[in-house]
């Protein structure tokens, strides 16, 4: 099955460096002796006068990308297939771009585009500095007053930003941005912003560098060309606005723009427009080099088919068409294809750990609109006695071929918020006891031995699940008899996605199921949704959800003092600037959370794979895979490169 | 199959008319003596009975239920029933199976299975088993086929994902998929020959409305309006019930193609000697489509029917997409068709497609049904 | 005549107005719109867009307007400027993501039709003729067999097996080398060598369908007197069957034949899907989903007007076929 020793799956770390040792680099960066040298596609066009030399390229102090095992060779083409017209794929691989970003482990946000950045003890201010000589894509130079465009023109703009993202937000205020001199700018809060250069990692940080191009954004803004309207009407759009925005939001639509200057790895030469195939080629003013001063990035370009469905991505796998990619071919019923089919598609695998915890939360509305669910929901005895009744480990066995433990929703394994008695309580599948705890809520039942709700009503109540989610579908259809034998009737109903959303959002639901529940430290921090009402993706209690988004939604409902206190809590470890002082915090939410148990865990999220190219090198053997690590951004696609 | 063309051509040579029978038959008799003598259609027709016995019946020709599922035969391929075994108790079955030895793989996550040749799984009729309400009303567990012992593995069809008999729930996606669907069919077409009828034979304002109705209903695009039924459709009610409105409303639209082309048809026919001759006679607008015109293309209308089945049972593929389509526990054989719409089941466990066997053989039944009926309902003719 | 279809055309302009009425209010039927399709699909994958941004984009596309509103903008921007505005999903006019589509869709429908027409004329002709036969028997079989495994089927083992023996995946109409290439001699090749899968698949249920239509409309036709008189009166067979039956049994087919325009221009959408190929069929889905309501209106308005033009020339036809028929 295995056709390359890498592959193999006995010894932990998958990839274990068949190249040799991983070359260790001490070298200072400003202490730079040897020459620039560049790819053999960008020396031609140094010859031939269309491109200037890369000492002139690059900035005077390149940042040195240290690879993951080996120091590489130019050449070659990354392939990857998207799926239909809002695919963020591009943006977590060629677009994976900031100021600051996370590093590979995901422990700690590093400096990337900026040279350094440094924080205030209260974290009110943000200071980043930029390197000099930095240029974008299409030579032009890249200075702070790049950056005060996007604050000034299109963050400050009330047409183009009616309302003020609340990353960039503290106390109320919106943050202050000024530049000192032409390379250092500084991020100015009301009060603490302890999570601003987290977020800035996660896909929100892009904000700020795909506005930043001044020299490019200035022709379609009304400010500085009086015929921008025009120019927008004449381009199909409705008025500047409309041109202007597309062409710098993300995660999609920045992308159908390949004019656009960057300062990527790789600049888009094909737009994602829906013609065709999306091509990015290297960008020869990237900012990186290796340490034998080589500029990044190694790979020459990056191509994504644009496909349509999910199958005929699995068979571009297995064929060999793809050469890293986890992006839609990592679904259960896609595995055994990917892993049986290493040889003919010649690659090996890593492992996307998964950051959620589980894999099926079932979350009971305990804002429900009847007030007679809501009671029942509400008890929390009632939940307790639901979790007892799921006999997960056949779960386990049916649904999840045995690798998906029994787990609540609660952080992983070997995190720092990592809690035995959260992640495991009422867990064990006991009927007799799953009776006890809800004959104290519901004790009357009905000739057909199902339980009554008080007003003498059979208790019935429809639990939603998304009409792709097949293996949740299969796993709710099991729940549905544990649940009935201990008298509980329960629906599934499988739902498309939009209608799924609306009845959140309305807080029109019974009760639905999800993956979810932060697994991973930095993402319990950054989106603590499943751990108390946070926003209205939190559907065990939509309405305080909402209330905690915007307490004037007509669907927002005031919340009880617990998730109150929760809420509170969550204040101040956005206030609270060291990581310690933040899961200290963290920890304390969490027991609020153990304590009110709002949402029953089934199992744990197994373990997913990817593919990647056999002759492909510097890639990582595990990473972890979710929209907040911009999988897989942040390991660093600049220093793969192929052997042959 | 092969000599069927043949007998066809010379049994009328074979067996002189006998002048008792036949010269002073009724109508019904003739048209049943010549059916008979269509053994294909006579077969078909068998065949349909069938069909209909099982969906009648189909909780108890199940060797199990619906739902029953068993983690330990996930994607278990298909058994090959077989002739005198001996089981590990010395006692000998007429009928058996041999069972599993199955092998977990890790990391591709899948169950590889053997034949066991040691282990014999005796087959018998009239055996316990799961317990089920026969009609929703008689409990009882005695299933028509299945393994003598309760809970060995009788997979004829093999397993699906979840370890449930994908044999048994074709048995039971009998009884939805040779209903509902059918009712759907049957009012488009009642529909579309009554509409394009009056559409061909009345002509002018009437002609003009009605096919402004059929543009129209043409192109109306159905996909929002599922969606925005599916959030419509109150829970409590039962997925059957839903399914059939859903069929209605398909078939209320569905009628424009059968209307069109009747219309084309009457259009060319209204002017024919035999329709003036009726209308002269004094019959009826009624009279005239059903008694006179609509046998004059009859062959046409069985084949655009037996082609609009498959399409009905394959279109609950499409609503399940949309979520309207039924949910479980209900099971049809569109239902299972969806659920092998993967390429791991191309690749891993064709037998999940068997179902789709039951469409063809019911479609072909029903076809060659049609054929012998239509030949027959023209006794006099040739 | 000529008034005659001067009056259908006339009739067209009310009726295509209705339509895109109706369209238009259907279209927004299901709940929310493209801002929550968009956060739906979002969520699916567990990926969040922050609710500012999310606000922005409902401020910025006017789903705060009334729908009447919404309406009479976008069918005075077609009816004065040709503009149908814009898709939120490609931020591209309608009108440019649509004609980029309609040349490869219309290659695939093209060699698709061909296909189906001269595989399913002789067949059913000759099913017809010599009824009961093996051949006969031997094209039903089969003609229900390709009726009834559904396309999405076929497509997936199609794909399947051509990986698993060629070492080449199908999806799409052209290898990675010509997707974006200029037309050439190679890309022509290319294309050919990827046409065959959707053709195939696109093509085996229409021909089973068209099989058996024409052999049952030859069978009503063939029992006929007249067909007698004209053997009687020494016709050669072959001349006998094209001259009369066969063109007699063609009306059925006739009536709905101009429907094939707006399906030349939708394609098939499902296979498309399954198949990956880059024509309308997907765009049009995609938008109806992603409730993406310019893009789908706009689709829906041609499809509209080519449904109405094709049933005009169905009409046309069947007068031309059959001199029996008379429009007044």
């Amino acid at each position: 099955m295995t056709h390359h020793p890498r592959s193999s799956w006995t010894s932990v770390p998958l990839r274990v460096a068949a190249c040799g040792v991983a070359l260790a680099f001490a070298m200072g960066a400003s202490a730079w002796a040897q020459p620039y040298s560049e790819a053999p596609m960008l020396a031609e066009q140094v010859a031939a006068g269309t491109l200037p030399p890369v000492d002139e390229r690059l900035p005077d102090d390149p940042l040195v990308e240290v690879p993951l095992e080996s120091v590489g060779t130019y050449g070659g083409t990354w392939r990857q297939a998207l799926r239909g017209g809002s695919d963020n794929l591009i943006e977590r691989t060629v677009g994976y771009t900031r100021l600051a970003r996370w590093n590979r482990e995901w422990t700690d946000v590093i400096p990337d585009v900026a040279e350094s950045f440094t924080v205030n003890d209260d974290a009110t201010e943000f200071t980043f500095q930029l390197r000099e000589g930095h240029r974008w894509s299409d030579g032009e130079p890249f200075t702070s007053a790049d950056i005060l465009f996007w604050y000034n023109d299109v963050l400050m703009n009330e047409a183009l930003t009616p309302e003020v993202p609340s990353w960039l937000q503290s106390g109320g205020e919106p943050v202050m941005v000024e530049a000192n001199g032409d390379h250092e700018v500084t991020f100015r809060f009301a009060e603490p912003n302890a999570l601003f250069l987290s977020n800035m990692a996660t896909v929100r940080g892009a904000a700020i560098l795909a506005a930043s191009p001044r020299h490019y954004l200035e022709q379609f803004h009304a400010d500085y060309n009086d015929q921008a309207d025009a120019m927008a009407q004449e381009a199909g759009s409705a008025d500047w606005v409309q041109h202007f925005t597309t062409r710098v939001e993300y995660p999609h639509s920045r992308w159908r723009d390949a004019d656009r200057p960057s300062l990527d790895a790789w600049v888009l030469t094909e737009p994602y427009d829906g013609s065709g195939q999306v091509v990015a080629e290297r960008n020869p003013y990237y900012h990186k080099v290796d340490p034998e001063g080589q500029q990044l990035p190694y790979i020459d370009y990056v191509t994504f088919d644009v496909m349509e469905s999910r199958q005929s991505i699995v068979l571009m796998a297995i064929n060999g068409e793809l050469d890293f990619q986890n992006r839609h071919i990592e679904t259960a019923d896609a595995r055994p294809l990917i892993v049986q089919n290493q040889e003919q598609g010649n690659y090996d695998l890593w492992i996307a750990q998964p950051a959620w915890s589980n894999a099926m939360m079932i979350n009971l509305n305990q804002t429900h609109k009847d007030p007679v669910l809501r009671e029942i929901f509400s008890d929390r005895d009632f939940r307790v006695g639901l979790s007892h009744a799921i006999n997960r480990d056949e779960l386990n066995q049916i649904i999840y071929a045995g690798v998906a433990p029994p787990y609540q929703a609660a952080p992983r394994p070997g995190t720092e918020l990592y809690d035995e008695e959260m992640a495991t309580q009422y867990i064990e599948h006991d009927p007799a006891l799953a009776n006890e705890y809800l004959d104290q809520v519901v004790p009357e039942r009905d000739q057909d031995g199902f339980r009554l709700r008080p007003d003498g009503e059979r208790l019935s109540f429809a639990v939603n699940v998304l009409n792709s989610r097949q293996f949740q579908i299969d796993a709710l259809e099991l729940v549905r008899g544990y649940w009935a034998d201990v008298g509980i009737e329960m629906f599934v109903r499988p739902l498309e996605r939009s209608l799924s959303i609306s009845l959140r959002q309305a807080n029109d639901h019974d009760a639905n199921v999800w993956i979810g529940g932060g697994g991973y430290d930095r993402l319990g921090l950054l989106d603590p949704k499943w751990y108390f009402p946070f926003e209205w993706q939190s559907s065990y209690a939509g309405a305080w959800g909402i209330w905690a988004q915007n307490p004037n939604d007509p669907n927002a409902e005031e919340p009880d003092e617990t998730v109150l206190r929760a809420l509170n809590l969550y204040r101040q470890v956005q206030a609270t600037p060291d990581l310690e002082g933040q899961l200290d915090l963290m920890r304390q939410i969490l027991e609020i959370t153990e304590e009110q148990f709002y949402v029953i865990g089934t199992n744990m999220e197994p373990d997913r794979v990817g593919i990647v190219n056999a002759d492909l090198r510097n890639v990582p053997d595990a990473m972890p895979n979710t929209y907040f690590y911009m999988t897989p951004g942040p390991a660093a696609a600049e220093q793969f490169y192929y052997v042959n | 199959m092969s000599e069927l063309p043949v007998l066809e051509r010379e049994l009328p040579a074979d067996r002189p008319a006998d002048p008792k029978s036949t010269a002073v038959a009724g109508q019904w008799r003739l048209i049943w003596l010549r059916f008979k003598r269509h053994r294909l259609a006579l077969w078909s027709g068998a065949i349909v009975l069938l069909i209909y016995f099982v969906a009648v019946f189909s909780d108890f020709i199940a060797p199990t239920t619906a739902g029953y599922y068993n983690a330990d035969y996930t994607y278990a391929p298909p058994q090959r029933i077989r002739l005198w075994g001996e089981d590990a108790e010395g006692q000998r079955h007429l009928l058996f199976v041999y069972g599993y030895e199955a092998s977990v793989d890790p990391i591709a996550l899948t169950r590889t299975y053997e034949i066991n040749e040691d282990e014999v799984i005796g087959i018998g009729f009239f055996v316990r088993g799961e317990p089920y309400r026969f009609w929703g009303l008689f409990p009882t567990d005695i299933h028509l086929i299945g393994p003598t012992e309760v809970g060995q593995p009788f997979y004829l069809f093999g397993a699906d994902r979840l370890g449930r008999d994908v044999f048994s729930r074709t048995v039971h996606g009998t009884r939805v998929s040779m209903s509902i669907g059918l009712i759907g069919v049957a009012i488009s077409l009642a529909l579309g020959i009554l509409l394009g009828g009056v559409s061909g034979l009345a002509g002018g304002w009437l002609d003009e409305v009605i096919q402004r109705v059929i543009e129209f209903l043409k192109s109306i695009p159905t996909i929002p309006l599922w969606m925005g039924l599916a959030a419509a459709i109150p829970l409590n009610i039962h997925p059957l019930i839903v399914y059939f409105w859903i069929t209605v409303i398909l078939s209320l639209i569905g009628w424009t193609d059968i209307a069109r082309i009747v219309r084309g048809r009457f259009l060319a026919l209204k002017t024919e000697d035999f329709v003036t001759a009726a209308r002269l006679d004094g019959c009826g607008q009624q009279r005239i489509i059903w008694r006179h015109m609509v046998p004059s293309f009859m062959s046409h209308l069985i084949a655009s029917t037996t082609l609009a089945i498959p399409a009905m049972i394959l279109a609950e593929t499409a609503l399940s997409f949309l979520g309207i389509g039924l949910r479980p526990p209900v099971v049809s054989w569109g239902v299972l068709l969806k659920e092998a719409q993967s390429i791991l089941a191309v690749a891993n466990a064709p037998w999940l497609f068997l179902p789709g066997l039951a469409v063809i053989v019911a479609v072909l039944a029903l076809n060659f049904l049609g054929d012998g009926l239509r030949d027959a309902s023209d006794p006099y003719g040739n | 005549m000529l008034t005659y279809i001067l009056r259908r055309i006339l009739f067209m302009v009310p009726v295509t107005l209705a339509i895109s009425l109706v369209a238009f209010i259907i279209i927004q039927l299901p709940p929310g719109d493209f801002i929550t399709a968009l956060t739906a699909q979002m969520a699916e994958n567990n990926e969040t867009l922050d609710p500012e941004t999310l606000a922005a984009l409902r401020d910025r596309y006017g789903f705060d307007q009334p729908m009447i509103v919404q309406y009479w903008k976008w069918i005075t921007g077609i009816v004065f400027r040709g503009d149908f505005g814009q898709s939120f999903e490609w931020s591209r006019p309608v009108a440019d993501l649509i004609w980029d589509r309609l040349g490869l869709t219309l290659i695939v429908s093209f060699a698709t039709l061909v296909f189906v027409w001269v595989l399913a004329f002789p067949i059913g002709i000759y099913s017809a003729v010599r009824q009961y036969s093996w051949g006969d028997y031997i094209a039903t079989f089969f003609g229900f067999i390709g009726l009834a495994v559904p396309n999405f089927l076929l497509a997936l083992v199609l794909m399947y097996l051509s990986s698993r023996y060629l070492g080449a995946s199908v999806g799409g109409l052209f290898s990675a080398e010509y997707v974006n290439a200029d037309w050439s001699w190679g890309r022509v090749v290319d294309l050919l060598n990827h046409l065959w899968v959707p053709v195939i698949v696109l093509g085996t249920g229409g021909t089973a369908a068209l099989i058996r239509i024409m052999r049952a409309n030859l069978l009503d036709e063939l029992k006929k007197p007249y067909v007698e008189l004209a053997r009687a009166r020494g016709l050669s067979e072959t001349r006998l069957l094209l001259k009369y039956p066969v063109r007699v049994a063609l009306n059925p087919f006739i009536s709905t034949l101009g429907w094939i325009l707006p399906t030349l221009v939708s394609g098939a959408v499902v296979t498309a899907i399954v198949l990956s190929l880059p024509t309308s069929g997907p765009l049009l889905l995609n938008a109806l989903f992603a409730q993406d309501m310019y893009l789908a209106g706009g689709f829906i308005l041609l499809l509209s007007i080519l449904t109405l033009i094709g049933t005009l020339v169905s009409d046309l036809l069947l007068a031309w076929l059959d001199p029996r028929i008379r429009y007044e």
